[in-house]
């Protein structure tokens, strides 16, 4: 049993002497300029996904599904979301897809969260992904709002979005965020 | 023997199961609005600086910037950077919403050289909110960008004026 015990020990400590002395040397790669190993990205997002189950609210969108909550969300989605989401009827974003892991592209994509769970993660944002927490910028209200919309995606009518397009026709999709 | 080999045999399975179980569980806490303990701000500083050492070699070491590449580098980076990293001459301003906080550059400067800080706008940092732009900066803009941020705290008066001029 103490043999066992000892051998335990010397198992963390060669444990973390390989991880440690892995990431002090320098050799894992910071850059963000590379695909995601495929294992690495599955095991990420479903570890995210896990985590916004089981931190978001469960609740229905406090706001009712009127084409006005739409037109709401969607025009704050083309105003501060398309830089890396994408813009609908566009090609994927060029500056989202810089990102590590990258940015997910809901038009064409969609999304696999509920309502509340697109709120939560809107609002409070994913740590060590580019997606920062809104709640600094936005009411709950206005959150609620975009996460009816994204939820809608990919299926959105094409007369919901010529309403939140503005009159000018058009926006552009900003170099960088904001 | 065998008892203390099966001992090592067990703890190098079972932390990485462990470790499994916890991220497929979704006990990862996952919203960034909150700070790094200052172990993992230290930690992380210290593995990212690291790889950026080792890494970071595509641009030849330069001397201190001049004045033209500053103001050149203070115009891309407040249309660029400003938004994330800080306005110039403004008081510093913890970012709040980004974990890991994007540095204030222009309160805090950096730690990188200026080859080294062309490389990260070049390529971006993995896992953090600071996205690769080698795509939308020449080599050129990179090493202004770099040259600007290596002394953007630390600024003349005729400088920050040169930078903030709309072009003509």
């Amino acid at each position: 049993m103490k043999n066992f015990l000892f051998g335990l020990l010397t198992g963390l400590v060669i444990l973390f002497l390989a991880v440690a002395g892995y990431l002090a040397t320098g050799l894992a790669d910071v850059r963000a300029d590379a695909p995601i190993p495929a294992w690495t990205a599955r095991l990420a997002y479903f570890a995210i996904h896990a985590s916004v189950r089981r931190s978001a609210p469960r609740q229905d969108n406090p706001l009712p599904a009127t084409e006005e909550t739409l037109v709401a969300g969607g025009r704050l989605y083309l105003n501060d979301c398309v830089g890396c989401h994408g813009e609908p009827g566009k090609p994927p974003s060029d500056f989202g897809a810089t990102f590590y892991p990258p940015a997910p592209q809901f038009p064409s994509s969609g999304t696999a969260y509920d309502e509340a769970q697109a709120f939560w993660v809107a609002k409070h944002g994913i740590r060590r992904t580019g997606m920062s927490a809104q709640e600094f910028s936005y009411a709950d209200k206005d959150l609620w709002a975009v996460a009816a919309f994204i939820r809608r995606f990919p299926k959105l009518s094409p007369e919901l979005l010529s309403k939140i397009h503005p009159s000018t026709g058009g926006t552009n999709v900003p170099e960088s965020p904001k | 023997m065998r008892t203390y080999l099966m001992g090592v045999l067990s703890s190098v399975i079972l932390v990485p199961a462990a470790l499994f179980g916890f991220l497929v569980l979704g006990f990862t806490p996952i919203h960034s609005d909150a700070k790094p303990s200052s172990l993992e701000t230290a930690a992380m500083r210290f593995i990212v600086q690291a790889s950026v050492r080792r890494h970071a070699v595509e641009f030849p070491p330069m001397p201190a910037g001049n004045e033209q590449a500053i103001i050149a580098g203070g115009k891309l980076y407040m249309q660029g950077c400003a938004g994330c990293h800080g306005e110039l001459g403004k008081p510093f301003q913890e970012d709040r919403a980004n974990f890991p906080p994007a540095p204030q550059l222009t309160s805090v400067g950096t730690q990188y050289s200026q080859a080294e800080v062309a490389w990260i706008i070049k390529h971006g940092i993995r896992m953090t909110s600071m996205s690769a732009y080698g795509r939308f900066y020449s080599a050129d803009k990179l090493l202004e960008i770099a040259t600007f941020v290596k002394s953007g705290n630390n600024l003349s008066r005729t400088a920050l004026d040169l930078i903030r001029a709309r072009d003509p």
